[in-house]
């Protein structure tokens, strides 16, 4: 079976597999990625000029300390020119400032909405066992934390590209404007390159390590908060205050042990910084001295070194994002690999049924080779109510899931209406086929929009005429606004008793033709329940009804009962001739064991 | 005369609405929230040495950055000197250059304590609110809980928490490093030329309106946009905790729909966030160019008409240019303020809520429990009653059962006894002594309740069995699930006790789950216990059998007993029949089922189904 891997995965900084597999989200916004990029371009570039027009500027203002000066009024148009200059290209920064941080911004929170939606749908199609054995808390965790991973190393890459440019631009111009001065001051260059070489491996698992931890501190809030009421029963609060303070804290140093080395690089930075700065001071200068360049010359080259290392040190940082987006791919694309097990036809079916159900010499097995069901037979008519009891892991909720096409089977049919499950849309089994589940799920919203769950065009008319035959009309109308009444977090404020009877009335609701009780009423008390009971002789007339249950007297009036027993059928009949049967059935009522469980 | 009154008027409205530009205006000025100025008040409490530290750090980086330009700008002016008298001595400069070099280490020096010790505090904060956080959310009562979706409460707990924790670093900090940094400069620029410094500095008021605003609509935005993603939040997860409820009604499309809602507005929201933060970090820079051009142009002019010299107009244009990052940086400053005013107003409103179910005395409770009693209890959650005038007692020697329909109120009732609410009329008495004065975690030991919904954590066997008492020996734990009969189950595991549960480990059926909880609430030894139908997957015989268990430990346990099945309460000493929150019947069994009303007809409906309600 599927499973996702721990947390803490350990991924390269850079895996070609996962840049190939994220590139269609990206190249769905090639246009706006282009754009984008042009006005990185534009930005580097107008951001390049700007030293070389303060140096043209200076270079004529500085005419009368050189030699070059002839006509005071020309020197002064040619300064009003570099200002027009200057001003143009400040508007063309600003436009381009404006204009690559909205695009690149927008563009990443479109693929991560693209990524999340994915991710999303697949989910609803994934099967029913790896939902039910995977923490919702860690695909969750996958949906925000590692899209919000992927998105922000996709923004960094563009920006860092940008600075790429901008590092061979500063180079170039260096350079072209004096050779020897240039190729002096870029000396430092391999220096940052290898000071970050030995860095880079330490700061790599610090980085690490605060994001481990990180993760912990969240988990362990995470249970804390769904297991609110058993902290508090036990009296843990202190006890759990102090392994969470102890998490916390581990996280602190963590973090301050990255801080740390992330903060090294600023001395390294400005040292590196200050000898380029020496070197032109005494290189320029004897340079300039030597009328080998001009003062402006010097002053863009102070200019330009001085933006010379900030991209530099983005880049590098780049790398810790990089890793973590790598690790976060991975875990999205393991999301999104996992096999969908169940299709629809290409051209399904939707033709009418005739109410009834079939096994047809059906095995199955949830975990290889350990059959639930093997060879099962069983038929149901049209308008039956079948009831089905047995121990726990005899196999009644396989039955059911089965029908809904939670899953195939190994082996052997599932006829529905005549027809193999497997030539309709699962949609429309899900239009034919309600289930009342064991846990009442709940969504938040009004009692209605729950209630409507499985069929939003029903008329308030008809909803009001189940909830009457339920019995729940004293119910709903005890709470502040009837049917409009808000529920808290998935009803937590309802009894799961209130709560079962909500779902058996949602489920009524849909009007489906055929209908799965599985311990629909466990939390009900068996007056209400016989109410209920009485309700469905009703409601369930016409449809064919399956119903599951460990208490006994919840089937007693089916028409035919099923005692499972390790996925077989021990004894099939109506209550009565089971009773005549003297067999298991007969037996626990006698002794009034009244259910099977556990 | 008419006139004068017409003037008059126009004046008044203009005036009236100059004050409330006024107003808004100084509310701009005020930059920092109530609830910033509690985040601020961390550091200053727990750490003072780095604050300290860093703000020295940030006046020493400032300065010596500022005197960077001002030595570059005097090797020019050397230089062209030299260049003109022919001196081709390069002494000068190498000094010069090695001061510069001295001084940007020294720089570096005090960035990194002024990152560094930023950064610390930053994490302190988070820390600090963190813990606080945590503590606050286990002790707030039920009645909280119940109200709020946990989805919302994780989230706050990462990204508000991260939210305080950059405004230190990247917020305030910043801000204090860019004042420092501008006012230095600004002595030096001023010293230049008052007219070429005040246009140096011309830029600084401009960004200061442009980032008020700036920050006044993000943080708005901020606020909605966390509300909107716990909307999200919330749909991804009920949608994947739901998802057998979805599968059986094939609702798939509809909850896309639904999450595609959700997720648009979202969308919508951050992108109007990213245009606001783009136009305001350009506008900035444009600003902050203009200002900059105006310098190199007034500047040329000067140097031509030899009012100050190059290398005076040098250290101008590189004090600006060393400002041109740091303005940039200014837009994200300002999110980094609305930010951190929207996350630490959720997370103040969380830490400030008030504890409805306190420690009041707290006097502390160990003796064994005589009797537990209920006096006129009543009970409303808001506006709906949900108890009404409830009376009984229990001993170790009366033990208590409780049926009823479902929203009769039964959990209510046995939620109320260890006190996760607090009871609207009446009261709860332990030995005589009303329960709200007793330290709640000497009652809660006393009084344990198995709840309907057994959480069980994702740990191992043992550490879930001994969750009330971690310090339990091996033998205890061995103990107390061989009484609650799942010992045998969980030696059968390849790896017993250390067996971990949940997604990592084994699944368990209801009906262990349910045993497993039980020996968990009986090593933790409380007198009084309420099972909350939390028997019902255990089969009757395996229900009876630890009963049985229980009662003859010989510590004088009180049970009290809600559930369904009317074999788990018949032999209990006496019964209640609660519907719609009042006690309609009570007796033992054989009374009740003389009485011959509802409780009979509950029993005889599970004995004979046949019978008509």
């Amino acid at each position: 079976m599927v499973t996702l891997s721990d947390e803490d995965i350990r991924s390269r900084s850079f895996d070609y597999n996962i840049i190939k597999r994220f590139m269609p989200y990206v190249s769905k916004y090639k246009r706006d990625v282009f754009i984008g990029f042009f006005f990185i371009l534009l930005l580097t570039a107008s951001s390049l000029m700007i030293p070389l027009v303060v140096k043209n500027l200076i270079d004529q203002s500085g005419c009368l300390v050189g030699s070059s000066c002839e006509d005071i009024q020309l020197v002064k148009n040619s300064i009003l020119n570099g200002l027009l200059q200057f001003l143009g290209l400040s508007a063309i920064v600003s436009i381009s400032i404006f204009m690559s941080d909205s695009i690149i911004e927008k563009v990443g929170e479109n693929i991560l909405l693209d990524l999340r939606k994915k991710m999303f749908m697949h989910l609803q199609d994934v099967s029913i066992s790896f939902m039910d054995k995977t923490d919702v808390g860690k695909l969750m965790s996958r949906l925000q934390g590692d899209v919000a991973a992927m998105q922000e190393a996709l923004q960094m890459s563009v920006f860092a590209i940008g600075d790429l440019v901008l590092i061979f631009g500063i180079i170039s111009v260096l350079l072209v404007m004096n050779i020897q001065l240039g190729l002096l001051t870029i000396l430092v260059m391999p220096l940052m390159i290898l000071i970050r070489m030995i860095w880079l491996p330490k700061a790599r698992v610090a980085f690490l390590d605060a994001r481990t931890k990180s993760s912990e501190t969240t988990s362990y809030l995470a249970e804390n908060i769904n297991g609110i009421r058993t902290v508090q029963s036990f009296n843990r609060q202190d006890f759990n205050s102090k392994i969470f303070e102890n998490k916390a804290n581990s996280l602190y140093k963590a973090q301050l042990r990255a801080a740390k080395l992330s903060s090294l690089m600023l001395p390294t930075v400005e040292t590196l910084t200050g000898i380029s700065f020496a070197i032109i001071i005494i290189v320029g200068a004897s340079l300039v001295i030597n009328d080998h360049i001009t003062a402006g010359v010097m002053v863009a080259y102070m200019l330009l070194v001085q933006r010379f290392f900030d991209p530099i040190r983005t880049i590098s940082m780049q790398y810790n994002a990089m890793q973590r987006a790598m690790a976060s791919g991975y875990r999205i694309f393991e999301v999104l690999d996992i096999p969908v097990t169940i299709r629809d036809p290409q051209k399904p079916l939707d033709c009418p049924l005739d109410g009834s159900i079939k096994f047809d010499n059906v095995s199955f097995a949830y975990v290889e080779k350990n059959y639930i069901l093997r060879d099962f037979d069983l038929t149901i008519e049209n308008g039956e109510r079948i009831g089905i009891v047995g121990p726990t892991g005899a196999g009644k909720s396989t039955i059911s899931n089965l029908i809904h096409r939670f899953y195939d089977t190994n082996k052997g049919k599932v006829i529905l209406g005549g027809v193999e499950i497997r030539k309709f849309s699962q949609e429309y089994i899900g239009k034919k086929v309600g289930m009342v589940l064991q846990d009442p799920f709940l969504f938040s919203g009004t009692i209605l929009e729950n209630i409507k769950y499985g069929n939003p065009d029903i008329s308030l008319k008809n909803i009001e005429k189940s909830t009457e035959l339920l019995g729940l009309n004293d119910f709903i109308s005890s709470l502040d606004n009837g049917y409009d009444t808000v529920i808290g977090q998935r009803g937590s404020d309802l009894s799961m008793g209130q709560r079962q009877l909500l779902s058996i009335l949602r489920a009524l609701v849909a009007d489906t033709q055929y209908l799965i009780l599985d311990e629909a009423t466990s939390s009900i008390d068996s007056y209400t329940e016989k109410k209920i009971q009485n309700a469905l002789d009703i409601l369930l007339k016409n449809r064919t009804s399956i119903t599951i249950a460990h208490r006994l007297a919840t089937v007693r009036k089916c028409d035919r009962i099923i005692v499972l027993n390790a996925g077989k059928i021990e004894e099939i009949g109506s209550h009565d001739e089971l009773l005549s049967k003297k067999g298991l059935y007969s037996k626990l009522y006698g002794l009034n064991y009244s259910s099977f469980d556990d | 005369m008419f006139f004068i009154f017409n003037k008059s008027i126009i004046i008044l409205s203009v005036y009236k609405c100059l004050k409330k530009k006024y107003k808004d205006f100084s509310k701009n000025l005020m930059f920092l929230s109530k609830n910033l100025i509690r985040v601020l008040r961390f550091p200053l409490k727990n750490n003072k040495p780095d604050l300290l530290l860093s703000l020295i750090s940030i006046i020493f980086a400032a300065a010596l950055q500022m005197s960077i330009p001002y030595y570059l700008g005097s090797s020019i002016d050397t230089a062209l000197n030299n260049n003109e008298t022919g001196n081709l001595s390069l002494r000068p400069f190498i000094t010069i250059g090695i001061l510069v070099l001295v001084l940007s280490i020294a720089r570096g020096i005090f960035s990194f304590f002024h990152v560094y010790q930023g950064e610390k505090m930053g994490q302190s904060v988070a820390f600090n609110l963190r813990k606080e956080y945590f503590n606050k959310l286990q002790r707030l009562s039920f009645n909280y809980h119940d109200n709020v979706h946990t989805g919302d409460l994780i989230t706050k707990g990462i990204i508000d928490i991260e939210g305080c924790r950059m405004f230190i670093n990247t917020g305030i900090l910043r801000i204090v490093f860019l004042s420092v940094f501008i006012s230095t400069g600004a002595i030096l620029v001023l010293n230049v030329d008052l007219f070429l410094g005040l246009l140096a500095l011309s830029f600084v008021p401009v960004i200061g309106i442009i980032s008020s605003y700036a920050r006044l609509t993000l943080r708005k935005e901020w606020y909605r946009l966390q509300e909107q993603l716990g909307i999200l939040t919330r749909v991804m997860d009920e949608n994947l905790s739901g998802v057998r409820l979805v599968r059986s009604f094939m609702k798939q499309k509809y909850e896309l729909e639904k999450y595609s809602i959700a997720s648009q507005v979202v969308k919508s929201m951050t992108f109007r966030q990213i245009s606001i933060r783009s136009f305001s970090i350009s506008l900035n820079s444009f600003a902050f160019l203009i200002s900059m051009s105006l310098v190199v142009y007034f500047g040329s002019i000067a140097v031509l008409e030899n009012k100050i010299t190059l290398g005076e107009l040098t250290s101008l244009i590189a004090f600006m240019s060393i400002l041109q990052g740091p303005v940039r940086q200014i837009g994200m400053l300002v999110n980094s303020f609305a930010r951190a005013s929207a996350t630490s107003a959720r997370l103040f409103e969380v830490i400030d809520k008030e504890e409805d179910v306190k420690n009041i005395e707290g006097k502390s409770f160990n003796e064994p429990v005589r009797k537990i009693k209920v006096e006129n209890l009543s009970f409303s959650y808001g506006t709906t009653k949900v108890l009404k005038d409830i009376n009984f007692e229990a001993t170790p020697n009366h033990s208590i059962g409780i049926v009823g329909p479902p929203g009769s109120g039964k959990t209510t009732l046995s939620r109320l006894l260890p006190r996760f609410y607090n009871p609207t009329e009446g009261s709860i008495k332990l030995n005589d002594i009303n329960i709200s004065t007793f330290d709640l975690k000497d009652l809660r030991h006393s009084v344990n309740l198995v709840d309907q919904d057994n959480f069980l954590f994702s740990d191992t066997f043992f550490e879930n069995v001994r969750y009330g008492d971690p310090a339990a020996p091996k033998e205890k734990v061995n103990w107390s699930t061989d009484k609650a009969q799942i010992y045998n189950h969980i030696d059968t595991l390849p790896g017993k006790f250390d067996t971990l549960i949940g997604e990592r480990g084994v699944q368990l059926s209801g009906g262990q789950r349910q045993r497993l909880s039980v020996s968990r609430t009986l090593l933790f030894e409380s007198k009084v216990v309420i099972f909350d139908d939390s028997t019902s997957a255990i089969d009757t015989q395996t229900e009876k059998k630890i009963r049985e268990e229980m009662m003859s430990l010989g510590t004088g346990i009180t049970l009290i007993v809600i559930a369904h099945r009317i074999s788990s309460v018949m032999n209990l000493d006496e019964i209640l029949y609660l519907d719609s929150g009042e006690i309609v019947e009570r007796g033992n069994h054989n009374e009740l089922i003389k009485l011959n009303g509802r409780y009979s007809e509950l029993y005889n409906m599970q004995i004979n189904p046949e019978l008509k309600v």
